[in-house]
């Protein structure tokens, strides 16, 4: 008997462990719950993990590769995205990232023109610079492909930038996501604008 | 005495191995990696290899879009282009500076073939993968 | 009882050994085999290394020997499972193939990439061109006209076809380049600290309609991504949002209903409240604005 005795403790042991770790595991992993608490927004915390944790990295190179935080430190933040403001790290000149693939004293060619986009509803117009645009991209990135440079040529709705179209092309990819309306969505609307939305 | 010893082994055996399989289900179950991180597994994981993670945050720090994107030809679409270690080594896509020189070169294969295994060609936290479209709208890839 | 025990025990540790070979399994991918069989494949059948062996190249023909030694040590380490000399044989015979490759690249593709971007380029230039003729039309002006030299843009985009003709593909790239980055700077002169009003105006109901649902079916969107990524603050609110959801619902149906029977304005009458409710919905499930 005491063989059974010395066999069913550990055992026990083991059992009870592994109740009190699968009831942790649960208790501490909410991602079985959709309805968990405030998801959209990661705890400082979680953001920006390294490769070895982000869960699409595995293998060797991935603690070989440089971490987010370890780049950002500097860097002006955010509240989505990467949780940096790269437009304004690039005017701070936090960073300086070379538009020559070769050459870091080529500079772009900016354009300063904003076009404001009058939209339906109780949303502010939306202010688009290509100022900001054009220190990143080249104007071939864009036009014609994706608008179209002329005045009505260019039907834009959110509906198409959530699906990955217009602005949705790198808004909500890599540019900062849509979650930020107020960064587009910036010009309070004229009371004469209102008035006439509204009369209709 | 001999039997207990036998007894404690395993169970210390079966412990730990208890751990490990929920270490594993606990790290494993949700991916939260940077904005804008690209997984391409279009010819990878056929081929024997992990599948590549581009680092956008990383290479926008060293380079405006416009390099890779208008100098280079990457069109802005995961799994748009068609890439492969013949057009890299040649010189083309990431071989434009992945090359020994400007940035290190195809013979570190783990460095950029880093993905877990299984993970499809995405952008990763993108709205898309966020968004179900209403019936009347498109249909999303 | 004791076997009974024992064998539940060593089914667990069997289950246990399951869940980690799924996990060993996973490491197959980027082995070292794979990337043995890729060097392989790399130095004896790719068409760099054929076009390597029908050179009269010595040099390249003589790294291209040494890149195969390379895989031929690699891939006996491998066999004796001496992973990490396999490991640096693969890379030096990758580092080698990278270096030989440059001098050996696909002419076709070259070619092809310098016509794509030389077309590419064009058309931008003869793009903005027009756009900023239509800018200087719109100002009147000669001084808008004069940002742009179009003698000199002319003459570069002459002399680029011209040596397009030629198959001299590299200069022509480069002077359509500039012709370009001439056309880029006047548009930017020309429109230097611009602001320019791109107002709403519908050609008829039926666009504006279309226009309103378009508006709709974006709150639908947004307000079914929070609902998944984040919870309504109170079950008040939640059921809430459920309510205009669902009042959204009934009322795109009677606006779609009326536009089919040709009532745009009643169709675009209904959307607007509809995606009012929404627009109340969005704001207290969650979105920042």
């Amino acid at each position: 008997m005491s063989i059974v005795k010395n066999l069913i403790t550990p055992a026990a042991t083991v059992i009870a462990v592994f109740i009190l770790l699968l009831f942790l595991v649960n208790k501490e992993s909410h991602s079985a719950d959709p309805n968990q608490f405030n998801r959209l927004m990661a705890p400082p915390s979680k953001r920006n993990p390294p490769p070895t944790e982000d869960g699409i990295h595995d293998g060797p190179g991935a603690s070989m590769l440089q971490t987010p935080k370890s780049a950002f430190g500097t860097l002006p933040k955010s509240k989505s995205g990467n949780y940096i403001d790269w437009v304004k790290a690039l005017d701070e000149k936090k960073i300086q990232p070379r538009y020559d693939r070769n050459d870091p004293e080529v500079q772009p060619i900016v354009m300063d023109l904003n076009i404001v986009h009058e939209v339906k509803g109780s949303m502010p117009n939306v202010v688009y610079p290509h100022k900001q645009h054009t220190e990143w991209l080249d104007c071939s990135n864009c036009h014609p492909a994706i608008f179209v440079p002329q005045k009505g040529a260019n039907n834009i709705t959110m509906a198409s930038i959530l699906l990955g179209e217009k602005c949705g092309v790198c808004h909500g990819k890599v540019a900062f996501p849509v979650s930020e309306c107020r960064r587009c969505h910036s010009q309070k609307k004229k009371q004469s604008a209102g008035a006439k939305a509204a009369a209709k | 005495m001999k039997k207990y010893d036998e007894n404690v082994v395993l169970a210390i055996v079966l412990l730990l191995s208890m751990v490990l399989v929920a270490v594993d289900l606990l790290t494993t179950r949700d991916a939260h990696a940077e904005y804008g991180d690209v997984v391409i597994n279009k010819y990878s994981e056929a081929a024997g290899m992990r599948p590549v993670v581009f680092p956008h945050w990383f290479h926008r720090v060293r380079f405006r879009c416009k390099v890779c994107h208008a100098d280079l030809g990457f069109k802005f679409e995961a799994g748009g282009n068609e890439i492969n270690m013949l057009k890299i080594i040649d010189g083309e896509y990431c071989g434009a500076c992945h090359d020994g020189d400007l940035a290190w070169s195809v013979e570190n294969c783990d460095l950029c073939h880093s993905g877990a295994p299984g993970t499809p060609t995405q952008v990763h936290e993108s709205t898309l993968q966020k968004l179900v479209a209403p019936t009347g709208g498109k249909a999303t890839e | 009882m004791v076997s009974t025990l024992r064998s539940v025990l060593i089914a667990l540790l069997l289950f246990a050994a399951v869940g980690g070979s799924v996990h060993a399994a996973s490491e197959k991918p980027g082995s070292v085999y794979n990337k043995v069989k890729f060097l392989d494949w790399l130095v004896h059948s790719s068409p760099v290394s054929v076009r390597i062996e029908k050179s009269d190249d010595e040099e390249a023909k003589q790294q291209l020997k040494r890149a195969r030694e390379m895989w031929e040590q690699a891939s006996e380490h491998s066999e004796k499972e001496e992973f990490e000399l396999a490991e640096v044989h693969i890379s030096e015979g990758l580092k080698l193939m990278t270096k030989v490759s440059r001098k050996f690249k696909d002419q076709d593709r070259v070619k092809q990439a310098r016509i794509d971007l030389y077309k590419q380029v064009k058309g931008h230039v003869e793009m903005f061109v027009v756009v900023f003729d239509r800018i200087a039309d719109e100002k009147g002006g000669d001084h808008i006209r004069k940002m742009l030299d179009r003698e000199k843009i002319d003459s570069l985009m002459a002399t680029a076809e011209e040596q397009y003709a030629d198959g001299d593909l590299a200069m022509a790239n480069h002077l359509m380049r500039q012709a370009a980055d001439m056309v880029d700077h006047a548009l930017s002169n020309a429109r230097h600290e611009e602001v320019l009003l791109r107002e709403l105006s519908f050609e008829s109901l039926e666009e504006e309609y279309a226009y309103e649902v378009q508006r709709n079916e974006s709150y639908v969107m947004i307000i079914d991504m929070l609902q998944k990524k984040k919870t309504a603050k109170s079950q008040a609110s939640a059921s809430f949002v459920q309510k205009m959801i669902d009042a959204n619902a009934k009322m795109r149906q009677q606006a779609d209903a009326a536009a089919e029977k040709g009532d745009f304005e009643e169709g675009i009458a209904l959307l607007e409240k509809s995606t009012d409710k929404l627009s109340r919905a969005l704001r207290v499930s969650g979105a920042s604005f």
